[in-house]
């Protein structure tokens, strides 16, 4: 029986509040800018190393707007052209110690040189801590297993499908969950694309205490 | 200086190099023993079974179970034993980790009213034997 992985929905809200993120500071610096120009060419006795200070650092929220924008549409470019992977273990349930396949399929939508494709089984423990009003998380991973496949050309419109084991340690640990302390395992997808940014992707496996006998 | 004194006796843990050791969804069976300092007119002497997180995260905890073992005066300088009975459950195992720890223990408590309550904490171990 295959159990299909749902990828995490934390990098697709990220990506989407970078681009609002850059889309205020850009949009919110511009109106500034227009009026800093028109005052200094209506008024040429202005004073310009004041309002040239004034236009150098509007002009930089400008353009670090534009960056953040371009770097998460590009991820999401690079993203749409080689297509969602999709991930599944070949068990409804996973206990600690025990042995599982993953498959991996992926169809490339276009022409993809792909230097390397990593998928690794990570334990994260995410610790949430407050201070003053500030609340932080800080995550530790764990590798418990990796497989990488080779380079390849890939076809608009080729396959790429393989099937790897992995397991969980046996002196490992069942998935936790508590308001501010999280232990989770997760199947990494990683994806090296030649000319375009890496393609990564999370996906948990829930393992249940109770331990493999034997 | 504490009001009382404990000592736990507790039977048939796993024979480990951890002391006190659990298997997930065993019994706990053991005895409390208390010897108070002085007479005690105690509202209630309560043994409870927690689990509570420690490390870099805030605390995240749960009582599992909790007995009332006692109820009135407790006699200076004499001895009392309470036994008590509880099923640890399936989980969370006892964990120590990078950012997480998560710890299991026994805990005694007596109930004075106006006063600071004298505790006795007993750590113990849950997680499945290896192999």
């Amino acid at each position: 029986m295959l159990k299909k992985l749902s990828p995490g929905s934390k990098k697709i809200e990220s990506r989407g509040c970078g681009i609002f993120f850059g889309l205020f500071l850009a949009g919110s610096a511009f109106p500034g800018l227009v009026a800093l120009v028109r005052i200094l060419s209506d008024d040429p006795e202005s004073e310009w190393v004041t309002s040239g200070i004034s236009i150098f650092f509007v002009a930089a929220c400008i353009v670090i707007g534009l960056a953040v924008i371009a770097v998460n549409v590009i991820s999401w470019i690079s993203e749409a052209r080689i297509g969602k992977p999709e991930v599944s273990i070949n068990a409804e349930s996973v206990r600690v110690g025990d042995g599982f396949s993953v498959n991996y399929s992926q169809t490339f939508r276009q022409k993809t040189e792909v230097t390397k494709i990593r998928m690794s089984l990570i334990k994260r423990e995410s610790a949430t801590f407050s201070a003053g009003t500030d609340t932080t998380t800080v995550t530790h991973d764990e590798p418990a297993g990796e497989f990488e496949a080779p380079p390849k050309l890939f076809e608009a419109g080729e396959k790429l499908n393989f099937s790897r084991g992995m397991k969980i340690p046996a002196g490992g640990m069942h998935t936790f969950r508590t308001k501010h302390n999280e232990i989770s395992w997760l199947v990494r997808v990683k994806v090296d694309i030649t000319g375009w940014p890496d393609y990564s992707e999370e996906f948990e496996v829930r393992v249940l205490a109770g331990r493999v006998a034997g | 200086m504490a009001d009382a004194s404990f000592e736990w006796h507790l039977q048939n843990p796993r024979i480990t190099a951890a002391r006190n050791s659990f298997e997930p969804g065993a019994m706990i069976a053991g005895r409390l023993s208390v010897i108070p300092k002085r007479d005690l007119n105690c509202k209630s002497v309560k043994i409870r079974l927690e689990w509570h997180t420690e490390g870099r995260g805030d605390r995240d905890g749960r009582i599992v179970t909790e007995q009332e073992v006692h109820k009135g005066v407790l006699a200076g300088d004499q001895e009392i034993s309470f036994q008590f009975e509880m099923q640890v459950p399936e989980e969370p195992w006892s964990y120590s980790g990078h950012y997480i720890n998560i710890l299991w223990e026994l805990v005694a408590e007596i109930d004075l009213p106006m006063a600071i309550n004298p505790r006795s904490v007993c750590a113990i171990r849950v997680r499945p034997s290896e192999g």
